[in-house]
């Protein structure tokens, strides 16, 4: 069995990182906890920490709505850069044609904040997702749980936790609604404690152990994403090496847009950067485009948001042979084809 | 229709369930009276069930089996069948009252390939897991011809809840796929493609090129992985199934939502029990499987520790499908009545049957079963969905009881269990009356 045995099966020793993962829940993964605040135009709301902000339209507003379009725009204008609010929605009654463009209009103004939709708004899902300018949705539970699972139905919502976010509003107290938070993929939750949002972490990541400065680099990253949300933030893996307190970046192309639940894989033949010889520590994370580190599911998060992976042995021995290797090798294909009658 | 009124709201029910294509492979070793029961290593063990209707010993009740069946067996003389071998496992099978996953294998370690075809090659190749050269030889041919005959007969058999696509390899688990020509390959994987229309299948996943080439064909195959529990029993830390093969080639074969569309199945590397006096975490184990959408686990018939009941008796609720009916509603108007249920598949898996979704109304008078136009394999996990019937006007009028079942359509297997109570002798679950005036 030597022939196809591991260590004859790898092209290249390789490293094998397993990062810890914390499996319970995290703070900093996504939404979480949020506050709605009700607020009216003309109004100051007092915002919590994480609000989605419910603009109330009274019917009497609609009779002059370029009015109170403007009134939208200039609340808007005064939140939409607001850390605090996560999102925005628009909660009024009236006719069809007054609603739709305050819809938009909500929408537009409070860019880039998410704008969120009820589950309960048939009228309103079906126009904002054709119009593309729903971004969120917002399920709202009062006292009969199964009441908002119809909604779900009746509207063809269940779903829609694959494309953004779901915000989740419970009676304060109701732990026994858990459940289907859980079950609508809840980025965020408000009146209970339990997790949401997303929970990432880099489970796996190999490499040569031995790489050359300069050099190109196969490696091969095992990430899971445990939710109960997918992230719909969109961004970046960063890596970095460090030696003697000083770090260089690797450039790495992988950008998820959205991270769906469970596996994701990125394979990558990377170009190291020309450093000098010698042990590096290989570093990790998970960024925005903006640069906003990202709380990972991993244990040992330093203060740039960095995590630490294994160490990355560098010399100046050529190895061509790297650039193409898995033209004809599958490194994870491996499998074994002894049969030993226990576990060893 | 403004007027629903609420019929009821079922009690969901916490039990372990047990129904076709889904959950443990039975093992009817360990069903009926037993002296004592013993674990795959030959100990006595403290003999318990999952629960006191249960069959069963020290390991969950199914509504799934397992049938497989050697090619040498199957094919005795070239081009001329014999199915017996694989009739009378999917009547073991219809005696339980289960379904099975139907596995034709070329050849194993043990079982060769069949003696016309052993004449023309009498070598073994140099491949460990290979009794015939799929590259050198004819076998491709062959094979495919099997399928096909395979195919031709099985297809659409009640008792067959899906097939494996056996390519080449001991076991047709693809051992070596990954150096057979994709030529040769190509027709065995058309043959079980254009042969199952009717049939699930789920291929093993080996290599890129052989699932590729499946993908290129089908998109609903699901797959079917051969080592679920391995957490180093081969490499120690180094490699494992678990942490190794199977999370990065579901991904690297693009069959993450394979699942939605096809039945998921995973095997026992050795047996539950090795696993357990290996130290090895089975919370993990049962998680990561959940993770991947798991429908059934075929744990060889050997014992679930005792130490692990309670962990196991949870992992059956939620593999496969778990259907929870919350909430029933009716409404008359204008001589019409109508019904609408609000459903939850609670399991992490589809069912991946278009079992019929049946409602029935009964009377002194006699009754009226209605067959409603849901396709229940659309019921994702997690997802609420609603069905509605509106019932013929001419029904005379009167009262009503109302009572739902989704129908296998097989005698044996019978109606679902749904994860609610009061089911009656009949397989139905009555809702409540509803008054036609």
């Amino acid at each position: 069995m030597g022939k196809y045995s591991l260590e004859n099966y790898e092209r290249y020793k390789t490293v094998r990182c397993r990062p810890s993962e914390i499996k319970e829940a995290i703070q900093g993964c996504g939404i979480n906890e949020f506050q709605t605040v009700c607020v009216h135009l003309g109004e100051e709301p007092v915002l919590a920490s994480s609000t989605l902000l419910k603009v109330i339209v009274r019917y009497d507003e609609l009779a002059d709505i370029e009015r109170t379009e403007s009134g939208l725009r200039r609340l808007a204008a005064r939140y939409y850069r607001d850390p605090r609010v996560v999102g925005v929605a628009l909660a009024s009654a009236g006719g069809t044609a007054s609603k739709r463009r305050l819809w938009e209009a909500a929408a537009e103004a409070f860019s880039p904040k998410r704008y969120y939709v009820s589950v309960f708004d048939a009228e309103q899902l079906d126009c904002a997702l054709k119009r593309g300018f729903m971004k969120g949705l917002y399920v709202w539970v009062d006292e009969d749980v199964l009441h908002t699972c119809e909604a779900f139905a009746q509207n063809n919502a269940q779903q829609l936790y694959k494309q953004m976010p779901v915000l989740v509003s419970v009676p304060s107290g109701r732990q026994k609604l858990a459940q289907y938070a859980a079950q609508w993929h809840a980025a965020g939750v408000e009146g209970i404690s339990v997790i949401s949002g997303w929970r990432i972490a880099l489970r796996r990541l190999t490499y040569p152990k031995a790489l050359t400065s300069g050099g190109y680099a196969p490696m091969r990253f095992w990430w899971t994403n445990r939710g109960p949300s997918f992230c719909h933030e969109e961004t970046e893996v960063r890596l970095r090496i460090e030696k003697d307190g000083r770090y260089t970046d690797i450039p790495i192309n992988d950008s998820p847009a959205r991270i769906r639940l469970a596996d994701r894989v990125h394979n990558e033949i990377v170009r190291l950067p020309d450093v000098e010889p010698g042990v590096y520590r290989l570093e990790y994370g998970l960024f925005t485009k903006d640069g906003i580190p990202l709380v990972l599911a991993n244990e040992g998060r330093n203060a740039a948001g960095f995590y630490f992976a294994d160490n990355m042995t560098i010399d100046l021995t050529p190895r061509p042979e790297y650039r193409n290797v898995w033209d004809d090798f599958f490194a994870d294909g491996y499998y074994p084809l002894e049969d030993p009658k226990q576990p060893v | 229709m403004k007027n629903w009124q609420l019929i009821t709201e079922p009690k969901i029910s916490g039990a372990l369930l047990t129904n076709p294509g889904i959950g443990f492979i039975a093992a009817p070793r360990l069903m009926n009276d037993h002296a004592e029961v013993r674990d795959n290593r030959g100990s006595l063990v403290r003999k318990y069930k999952f629960s006191p209707d249960q069959k069963t010993w020290n390991h969950p009740d199914s509504g799934l089996s397992y049938a497989g069946a050697s090619w040498n067996a199957l094919e005795p003389e070239e081009s001329v069948y014999d199915w017996t071998v694989l009739d009378e496992k999917l009547e073991k099978a219809k005696m339980l009252g289960c379904n099975a996953v139907v596995r034709c294998s070329p050849y194993s370690l043990t079982e060769d390939i069949p003696a016309w075809l052993r004449e023309r090659y009498p070598e073994d190749p140099e491949f460990p897991f290979w009794r015939i050269d799929p590259n050198t030889t004819d076998f491709a041919f062959y094979w495919e011809r099997f399928v096909r005959a395979f195919a031709a007969r099985y297809d659409g058999h009640p008792f067959i809840s899906s097939v494996d696509m056996a390519l080449c390899g001991a076991w047709g688990e693809g051992a070596g796929s990954e150096f057979v020509e994709e030529k040769k390959l190509d027709g065995i994987i058309r043959a079980y493609i254009e042969g199952f229309t009717v049939t699930p299948l789920q291929c093993l996943l080996h290599d890129p090129v052989s699932v590729g080439a499946i993908l290129k064909y089908r998109k609903n195959v699901g797959f079917r992985v051969d080592c679920l529990g391995d957490m180093g029993g081969f490499h120690g830390k180094e490699w494992s199934h678990m942490q190794d093969y199977y999370p990065m080639n579901i991904e690297n074969f693009n069959m993450h939502d394979a699942w939605e569309k096809g039945t998921v199945v995973f095997e026992a590397c050795w047996h539950m029990n090795d696993w357990y006096l290996s130290g090895w975490d089975i919370d993990y184990i049962i998680e990561e499987s959940l993770k991947w959408h798991i429908s059934s686990y075929n744990g060889k018939q050997t014992t679930v520790p005792i130490e692990w009941r309670d962990a196991v008796a949870k992992w059956v609720k939620k593999m496969g499908y778990r259907f929870e009916l919350r909430r029933a509603y009716a409404a008359a108007e204008n001589g019409s009545l109508r019904a609408k249920l609000l459903w939850c598949n609670t399991g992490v898996a589809p069912c991946y049957k278009p079992y019929p979704l049946l409602l029935k109304l009964k009377n002194a008078a006699g009754e009226h079963t209605f067959m409603l136009s849901d396709d229940i394999r659309a019921w994702l996990p997690d997802e609420d969905h609603l069905s509605v019937c509106e019932f013929p006007t001419d029904l005379p009028q009167g009262e009503y009881e109302l009572s739902v079942a989704i129908d296998t359509g097989v005698r044996e297997i019978g109606t679902l269990n749904l994860a609610i109570e009061g089911r009656n002798a009949e397989g139905f679950y009555p809702l409540g009356i509803l008054t036609l005036n």
